[in-house]
């Protein structure tokens, strides 16, 4: 890892140390566990009164301030939570693709989602997957300091995801940060996500090269991954063709997410780096303001 | 088809363009994607619909091509013309020597500029028929009428500008009157056209193509005898705008012997003349100038002024013939009686004779007739110079047949007829009876054995030799080009072309509705 991304890793987890996940209070899964969440929860560690209000559980009215108010009122306790977060990272060569900053959005994501995680009181644990699911075993120390996230694999890692799948975490959080370049299906590869999980979050990381091609002339395009080449003759139809092939790519995995109830996500590497705030999983409030 | 504006097919090398940008793009570049599922790795949709093809490339460029030459063909401005309604043009050659003149700075003269001129204007137009005429002292005809541009650019070879002067404007009429009378006419000379009815007619283009040179000639000569003594007079002129220093020398060239040397200078159109005297000789008298480019009137050479008698041998079968014969050489004393090594054999039956030697056959009647009527006389014809008509009776065989020019005739019958070269074996045949004919006793007799002994020694005795160029010819200063035409086919001649242009830019506009269909509607397919 070159001096470059490590800053810029540093900048992520200065900028992921700013949010917490929001996670606990959302699904009914997660709220027994062994630490006290951001939120409100069930725990037995009072944190305040409120005014009732249609639908609060009535076993948590406070009947000693009824009486001495004449008020309805609550009690609310801190949520209890089993966060735990398992975050996936696609290792093959396209992640890591010359002359694009996708390797740097990648790892300023992790970066990001650790930072927050950790600030939301969660254990993580990281996964890269090659030809399997290696466990990265330094998730304790920053991102720049975990070893084997080097994406140089050639294979297809959505293929090793449905046949050798990492065992992760019960009840847990799972993040899945990939460019999703796969002819998987999604549902196979979501199917086995999904099982047990909390959450599962598809970030879709790819390059503006990916998004929208730069492309024209005639170009001898060579995958980053299996080395096949191809000869083309790009122009404007050949790119609008290939956008639309992309699109209906992404449209859908986000339609089998949200059929499998997991979120969908994506990031352009370039725009995510600049400030590396991941916009739509603050907009849905998964990660909200309030950290150090 | 043929097309009328030639210069814009010089537009065809933008197709080297194309193909440089075609093979500069087949040069592909690599580029790394993370992935070509999204330009390969295509399924077929399952609701049907187009599958993977491969962009025809190299049949989009054919199609360019094609198009961009069908574009360019019609700027060309294609027509259309049957045989019959192609243009009739008389092209007038000036062939006089002026249109050889070079200036030292310039390699080319006016006639291989008009030359130039007419292979990049005319012969390479399809549109005209093409009729040569050499302008020289009178008008010659050059090969056939209505020639192609190609034939017509072989019988340009002919064109040598050898003569003394150059009579164009009755080349003009020729051309008016020889062919038809809308002919268009086209002069390639070396002078621009005086003010002249003949030159300012319609339909007439008057193209010179000279410049004006420098030249110094010998402008006049003569040779003549003062008893013993031989006297030559030459004149030089100095064709200049500038004073010339002449050099010339008069010398023989048999004996190589130097009889005058002259070096002065000559003032702008100055005359400078010399007179030689000298022993009388039997060798010819040369006068020569140096250092002057145009060499045809440099040197000119004197031959002797006395003249060699003919000798003539005769041999018949008849006394009577012979002795007439005989008395007839005898008394014109231009030609001597031999036995052998004759120049001229008279005789009445045709034999084989040497190279060199003429032969007169009195032809032996074997069924005759007396002539009466008139007598046709082809004036111009050495043998004939001079004739007097006389009344007498001539005796001529019925049946004779010859194959030469008969310079006399009388109803159909050849009286006197030339065959053979000049220089070589000259036969006359003479159509007479001598036994019934009374013509050696008129002057009809005498006049044409001189003019036949004459023709022999005029032929290889010559007494003064004209100057290869007249005067007027050597002043090369007048020599001017005017302003060529751009297209030298009138308004109204163009009517009768059909314009073909639409053919080509109706195709082209179909073949780019393909190539549009090629490169839009061809693409890869769909992604699930």
């Amino acid at each position: 890892m070159d001096k470059n991304t490590q800053r810029i890793l540093e900048s992520a987890k200065a900028v992921g140390q700013r949010f917490v996940f929001n996670v606990a209070s959302r699904f009914a899964s997660m709220q027994t566990g062994e630490k006290y969440g951001a939120g409100m929860g069930s725990s037995l560690e009072f944190l305040d009164h409120r005014e009732y209000q249609p639908g609060d559980d009535i076993r948590h009215i406070d009947w000693n301030a009824l009486a001495r108010s004449d008020k309805l009122t609550v009690k609310l306790f801190r949520e209890e939570i089993s966060p735990h977060l398992d975050i996936l990272i696609d290792g093959s060569a396209s992640m890591n693709l010359d002359d694009t900053a996708k390797y740097a959005a990648l790892m300023s994501g992790v970066a990001v989602m650790r930072a927050a995680a950790l600030n939301s009181g969660y254990n993580v644990s990281a996964w890269v997957i090659k030809d399997r699911c290696e466990k990265i075993p330094e998730t304790n120390f920053d991102v720049e300091r975990w070893r084997g996230t080097d994406c140089v694999y050639a294979g297809n890692t959505g293929k090793t995801l449905v046949t050798m799948p990492p065992p992760l975490k019960p009840r847990g959080v799972r993040i899945l940060f990939s460019d999703l370049f796969w002819e998987t299906e999604p549902e196979t590869i979501l199917r086995q996500l999904i099982n047990n999980a909390a959450l599962v979050i598809i970030i879709q990381v790819v390059a503006k090269i990916d998004e929208e091609p730069d492309l024209l002339g005639n170009l001898r395009l060579v995958d980053s991954e299996s080395g096949e080449t191809l000869e083309v003759m790009a122009d404007k139809p050949i790119i609008k063709e290939y956008i639309k092939n992309f699109n209906r790519h992404r449209n859908y995995w986000r339609d089998s997410c949200t059929k499998s109830g997991a979120f969908f996500t994506h990031l352009v590497a370039e725009d995510f780096i600049k400030d590396f705030v991941p916009q739509e999983l603050l907009k849905t409030e998964i990660l909200v303001a309030g950290g150090k | 088809m043929f097309f009328l504006n030639y210069k814009a097919l010089w537009a065809t090398l933008t197709l080297i363009g194309f193909l440089g940008v075609y093979f500069f793009k087949r040069r592909s570049k690599d580029i790394k994607v993370s992935s070509l599922m999204f330009f390969s790795a295509l399924k077929t949709p399952a609701e049907g619909g187009q599958k993977l093809t491969i962009l025809q490339t190299p049949l989009i460029l054919f199609l360019e091509l094609l198009i961009v030459t069908l574009l360019i063909l019609s700027a060309a401005a294609p027509v259309m013309l049957d045989n019959n309604s192609k243009i009739p043009l008389a092209v007038i050659l000036d062939d006089s020597y002026s249109m050889t003149a070079t200036a030292k700075e310039d390699s080319k003269n006016a006639r291989h500029r008009g030359l130039e001129f007419l292979k990049n204007n005319i012969l390479n137009k399809q549109y005209y028929r093409i009729n040569l005429i050499k302008g020289g002292s009178y008008p010659e005809l050059i090969g056939r009428h209505d020639m192609t541009g190609a034939e017509a650019g072989v019988y340009l070879d002919n064109w040598r500008c050898t003569s003394k002067s150059a009579d164009l404007v009755s080349a003009v009429r020729f051309a008016k009157e020889a062919f038809d009378k809308h002919i268009q006419v086209l002069v390639i000379t070396d002078t621009p056209a005086e003010t002249d009815s003949d030159t300012q007619m319609a339909k007439l283009n008057w193209l010179a193509f000279g410049k004006p040179v420098n030249n110094i000639a010998i402008t006049g000569a003569n040779r003549y005898s003062l008893g013993k003594t031989d006297r030559c007079f030459f004149e030089y002129t100095n064709f200049s705008d500038t004073p010339v220093n002449l050099h010339a020398i008069v010398k023989s060239p048999e004996s190589n012997k130097v009889y005058d040397e002259i070096k002065a200078q000559i003032q702008p159109m100055s005359v400078r003349r010399s007179i030689v005297n000298f022993p009388e000789q039997n060798s010819e008298i040369c006068a020569e100038i140096f250092a002057d480019d145009f060499l045809p009137d440099n040197k000119l050479c004197l031959p002797s002024i006395k003249r060699e008698k003919v000798k003539v041998r005769i041999k018949t079968n008849s006394k009577y013939l012979d002795s007439l014969l005989k008395k007839t050489v005898e008394a014109l004393g231009t030609g001597v009686l031999v036995e052998k090594d004759e120049n001229i054999l008279i005789t009445d039956t045709q034999e084989i004779i040497p190279a060199n030697t003429w032969q007169m056959v009195i032809h032996k009647a074997t069924d005759s007739i007396m002539l009466s009527g008139t007598v046709a006389v082809e004036r111009e014809h050495p043998l004939c110079l001079g004739l007097p008509p006389v009344r007498a009776l001539w005796a001529v065989d019925k049946n004779f047949v010859s194959d030469g020019l008969p310079v006399l005739s009388s109803d159909d019958f050849a009286l006197l007829a030339v065959s053979g070269e000049v220089e070589k074996n000259k036969v006359v045949v003479f159509n007479m009876d001598y036994e019934y004919s009374s013509l050696h006793t008129t002057g009809f007799w005498p006049v044409l054995f001189w003019n036949y002994l004459n023709w022999y020694q005029d032929v290889f005795y010559p007494v003064n030799r004209e100057l290869a160029i007249s005067r007027e010819e050597s002043s090369f200063l007048k020599l001017k080009s005017n302003d060529l035409p751009e297209n030298i086919l009138p308004e109204s001649t163009m009517k009768n072309f059909i314009s073909v242009r639409w053919w080509f830019v109706v195709t082209a506009l179909i073949l780019i509705a393909l190539h549009q269909w090629l490169v839009t509607i061809r693409r890869p397919g769909i992604v699930y």
